[in-house]
């Protein structure tokens, strides 16, 4: 019982020093993003007076993490925290609440987003991992450079309003850049407009239609579902119909089924990063988007794009 | 199933259609079922030998928010035939000076890293023994108010905890015939000691006191370890004025070097010191009663457990756990367990498919009990990240 009084009056002292404030007010600001891609451009924005890290680094599957204390502390002395949003990381919540942090600005860039592939029925386990406020691979569509932009930009100008002019010139320049690259592109891509692929996940409808390519069946049955042996055999039938261009798969799943279909079928097998950082060459969202761009374009050129 | 499990139907039924009327205002609602096929060959068992069947546990989970700061949590448990408040408890999450957060009502306490689990969540099945004997049959949990404060040191983290406790663990639980029947395997008869020293509804405890004092240092982006140090103080019961005191420690490491595979290896020990009163008879209880003298002893002993869990591919995982600890009051009694466990996802994480082979030993027992048990745990509705 002492000891309980003791600790409690440690607690009480500790936090009256102040000791595990987070250190508002300090330049640089501290952003944490549930992505890498939202961190590039809060620094773009932000140019030096951001410091932006995030949760997902590397190679990772952004449907599933666990909330380390490590993640909690990150958050503690963050200003801002940037969420994708439409239940993709609901695990972004657990951490935000985790963090203690009652200062923190939320962005949930989804917000600005015009959802694809809502669903207009009850959602549930049935349909696997179903998204109930849409399809939420929106980072991967370059036309929503800028709403991401602009949401990302609201959230830091909530911790910095002195800082307005010099982040709204660098998101202004960012956007721009990004546009010149996605119209190269698209150009890069246009001879094979209206090609049907076959994705692992469901990650493309945004990239799909902006880039305007058939997306025509997933290798999950279900989204969140690994392939079943009936649901690989199907798709087996479906490349050697000789209809689908190409196996386009996010480089965070296991190839071994993509890479048997891809060697059965003679379909050829794209595999690129989507998040930044998921290879060692995809530095940037642009170095990215060029990531796949190339991939798909030269299997494209390979194969044919055997539009219907 | 009892009318208490259709009681606990009669509540999902009405929570759904509560929902389809005020769907953005409701609670995230899901529900944990642990449907069980085993074999023991405990003699003990008046099924030996046999396949058994059992609906082990249903949970119904109530979380939402309270308000911006605040949130709450409800689990109801239908265990082998008796329904009750497993937790309930409002959590402040922000907004207290210093990143406290204070947390009141009946919660698992935080005595280790493996007790704030609920069972179904436990690769290896069941609560251990270890925490059966020192910590209660379904582990630490009463009603209670928690602070608990994180000082961040870099990426790593320090956490001190502290809870003040209605005294509800020290009582000897309720349960019924049939769960003594299938809990056999258990061995431990700690609490029916108690019920035959008092009867449990005579029990007074008072207030307990936990301290906590964790540090987690990340090895990686997704790996971590983390140590903590653990004390409990209680009263047994206030008649006899028996007191239970735990010190405990513990360690859990995981690395996961990629999406699809991950190494937890967790240990835990407690070392328990509580009175004991030695010679006991119904006729010196009923002295008791009476205010006559006592004699009490402290008895001391201490127990571990350890395990691995490795999950090898996407929805598979394997592991052993091993423990072995002193029986609380009596001397010279020394119980092991040794168990292997192996774990399928059905699809995803909503439904897992779990196999555990084990061996308990211990004097008193002719021959080593061994189980097979084969458990299918289905859940419904938002599943949530994994804590570390």
């Amino acid at each position: 019982m002492k000891t309980t009084r003791g600790i409690l009056l440690t607690v009480c002292l500790l936090t009256l020093a102040g000791l595990s404030l987070p250190a508002f007010g300090a330049t640089p600001i501290r952003v944490v993003a549930a992505i890498p891609d939202f961190a590039a451009i809060a620094e773009a924005i932000g140019g030096g007076d951001v410091n932006a890290e995030s949760i997902i680094v590397g190679n990772r599957d952004v449907h599933a993490v666990e909330l380390l204390p490590s993640f909690f502390m990150r958050i503690r002395k963050a200003q801002v925290y940037i969420k994708v949003g439409m239940d993709l990381d609901l695990w972004s919540q657990q951490l935000i609440d985790g963090s203690r942090n009652a200062r923190l600005v939320v962005v949930d860039v989804s917000s600005r987003i015009t959802p694809l592939e809502v669903p207009t029925f009850k959602v549930d386990r049935s349909y696997g991992d179903l998204h109930r406020f849409g399809n939420p691979h929106y980072w991967l569509d370059p036309a929503a450079t800028r709403p991401m932009v602009e949401a990302i930009l609201a959230g830091l100008l909530a911790v910095a309003p002195d800082k307005a002019g010099a982040f709204r010139a660098n998101a202004e320049a960012y956007i721009a850049a990004f546009e010149a690259k996605s119209a190269r592109w698209r150009e890069r891509l246009a001879p094979h407009k209206g090609a049907r692929l076959v994705s692992f996940h469901r990650s493309w409808p945004y990239f799909g239609r902006h880039f305007e390519l058939e997306f025509v069946g997933e290798l999950e049955p279900k989204p969140g579902v690994p392939p079943t042996p009936t649901h690989i055999a199907a798709m087996q039938e479906l490349l050697r119909s000789g209809t689908v261009a190409a196996i386009l798969m996010e480089s965070y799943f296991d190839d071994r089924v993509p890479q048997m279909l891809a060697r059965t079928t003679g379909v050829p097998l794209v595999k690129v990063p989507v998040l930044v950082g998921a290879e060692p060459a995809a530095t940037t969202r642009e170095a990215m988007f060029e990531l796949i761009v190339e991939g798909l374009a030269n299997a494209l050129q390979r194969g044919g794009s055997m539009a219907p | 199933m009892t009318s208490k499990g259709y009681a606990l139907g009669a509540i999902v039924c009405a929570l759904a259609a509560a929902g389809a009327a005020a769907q953005n205002l409701n609670p995230d609602i899901s529900v944990i079922g642990d449907v069980r096929a085993f074999t023991t060959n405990d003699p003990e068992d008046p099924k030996e030998g046999k396949l058994q069947l059992d609906l082990q546990s249903v949970e119904l989970a109530l979380q939402g928010y309270l308000n911006p700061f605040a949130r709450a949590d409800v689990y109801i448990g239908y265990h082998n035939g008796s329904l009750e408040i497993e937790e309930a408890y409002a959590t402040i999450l922000r907004g207290l000076p210093g990143g406290l957060q204070l947390r009141a009502g009946k919660y698992r306490v935080d005595f280790g890293k493996l007790n704030l689990l609920h069972p179904h969540a436990y690769s290896f099945l069941d609560t251990p023994l270890l925490h059966q004997a020192y910590l209660g049959e379904e582990g630490l949990s009463d009603i209670g108010v928690n602070l608990n404060w994180q000082l961040p040191l870099g990426k790593s983290a320090l956490t001190l905890s502290g809870n003040i406790l209605k005294g509800d663990f020290a009582r000897p639980h309720e349960h019924t015939e049939e769960h003594h029947a299938h809990s056999a395997g258990q061995l431990l008869s700690l609490r029916a000691l108690d019920e035959e020293e008092h009867d449990h509804h005579h029990v007074e405890t008072d207030l307990g006191y936990t301290q906590r004092l964790s540090l987690f240092l990340p090895t990686g982006t997704y790996a971590g370890v983390e140590v903590g140090l653990n004390a409990l103080q209680g009263k047994l019961d206030t008649l006899t004025g028996r007191e239970v005191r735990l010190t405990g420690a513990d360690l859990k490491y995981r690395w996961a070097p990629n999406k699809y595979r991950s190494l937890t290896v967790q240990g835990e020990w407690i070392r328990s010191r509580r009175d004991v009163l030695h010679h006991h008879h119904h006729e010196e209880a009923h002295a008791l009663n009476e205010g006559h003298e006592h004699h009490l002893e402290r008895h001391s002993a201490d127990g571990f457990l350890a395990f691995f869990d490795w999950r090898f591919a996407q929805r598979w995982n394997l592991g052993a756990i091993v423990e072995r600890f002193d029986h609380p009051e009596e001397e010279g009694v020394t119980r092991k367990r040794a168990g292997a466990f192996a774990g399928f996802q059905v699809m995803e994480e909503s439904t897992m498919v779990r196999l555990l082979l084990r061996r308990t030993d211990g004097p008193g027992m002719t021959s080593a009990v061994r189980e097979a048990v084969l458990q299918l745990v289905f859940s419904l509705g938002p599943h949530k990240a994994h804590w570390f």
